[in-house]
């Protein structure tokens, strides 16, 4: 009696987490996306790679990496560097979910955390100016 | 718009996105909490940090993705006026470091995004002993991510935020 009660119990708790927590591809793709994502970024950064560049003092858009127009106010490129990692991690993922199922079991999971961690040290030391100066 | 000043606006979206990090680092923070220093059953009635850990992590991932995204576009939107009103009269004045902080606050935010789904994925299977150590490095690693932006968004609301 104790068993079917726990059983069944378990079967519900199983019904009821959605198909996407159970999902061996979404299980790929979100591995793909989370390793690719802090790689992707710190290229976009370190090479100026955004997907558009964004002027906000006269709400104007450009493709790629634009300079700031004289008399035009600055130009931002974390729109865009922000756009294209979702874009090139998001295409990841996908081909990640479409790999075979024992690819995504390889990957060690440590490299989750440990690579958002490791974008740090390109990162900070590109923004070297700014702890410097003053 | 002719009801409300343009300040205004801009003043509620910052309030909008303050709060939405609030709630997020509280999620986050019990999360992060119950997954490194578990609560155990006690003899006794649970004290304050007990019951602060006690929570169950599990019921907390959806909502922090979507807290995660919202205060995400919150900020992304009040960015466009702080790249012309805020962050050009804080390198007038020479803040020069407290500018560098919010260029890593901008990335953690990003980098942060990347890691919203396995979160979400490790979060729903809570049973699976193989992601028990990822789970717990991914959510602390929000968590710190959380606490660091929120403590520059704090910061740089002081130097230069209501009122200026």
């Amino acid at each position: 009696m104790t068993n079917t009660t726990t059983n069944t119990a378990t079967q519900s708790a199983a019904a009821q987490r959605s198909s996407l927590a159970v999902s061996a591809k979404f299980k790929a793709f979100a591995i793909g996306f989370a390793i690719a994502m802090p790689i992707m970024y710190v290229v976009c950064d370190l090479f100026s790679l955004p997907l558009f560049t964004f002027h906000p003092a006269t709400n104007r858009f450009g493709w790629g990496w634009e300079a700031g127009r004289s008399g035009e106010g600055p130009a931002m490129y974390w729109y865009g560097w922000t756009a294209l990692c979702l874009v090139v991690c998001t295409l990841v993922g996908i081909i990640a979910a479409m790999l075979p199922q024992k690819v995504a079991t390889k990957v060690p999971l440590w490299l989750l955390w440990l690579l958002p961690t490791l974008a740090f040290i390109p990162l900070v030391w590109s923004l070297m100016p700014f702890w410097t100066k003053g | 718009m002719d009801f409300i000043s343009v300040n205004t606006f801009w003043t509620i979206f910052l309030i909008i996105h303050g709060l939405l990090a609030v709630a997020l680092l509280g999620a986050l923070t019990h999360q992060a909490m119950a997954v490194l220093s578990p609560a155990r059953r006690l003899a006794g009635p649970p004290g304050f940090v007990t019951r602060f850990r006690s929570v169950p992590g599990a019921g907390y991932a959806t909502a922090v993705c979507v807290l995660w995204i919202l205060t995400f576009i919150f900020g992304a939107w009040i960015y466009t006026k702080y790249r012309i009103y805020i962050r050009i009269p804080i390198e007038q004045a020479g803040y020069w470091k407290t500018q560098g902080f919010f260029e890593l606050k901008e990335h953690v935010a990003t980098i942060g995004l990347g890691l919203l789904p396995i979160y979400w994925y490790f979060w729903k299977n809570p049973q699976d002993q193989q992601y028990e150590s990822a789970r717990k490095w991914v959510t602390v690693w929000l968590a710190v991510g959380c606490w660091f932006a929120f403590l520059v968004g704090h910061v740089l609301n002081n130097v230069r935020g209501f009122g200026s």
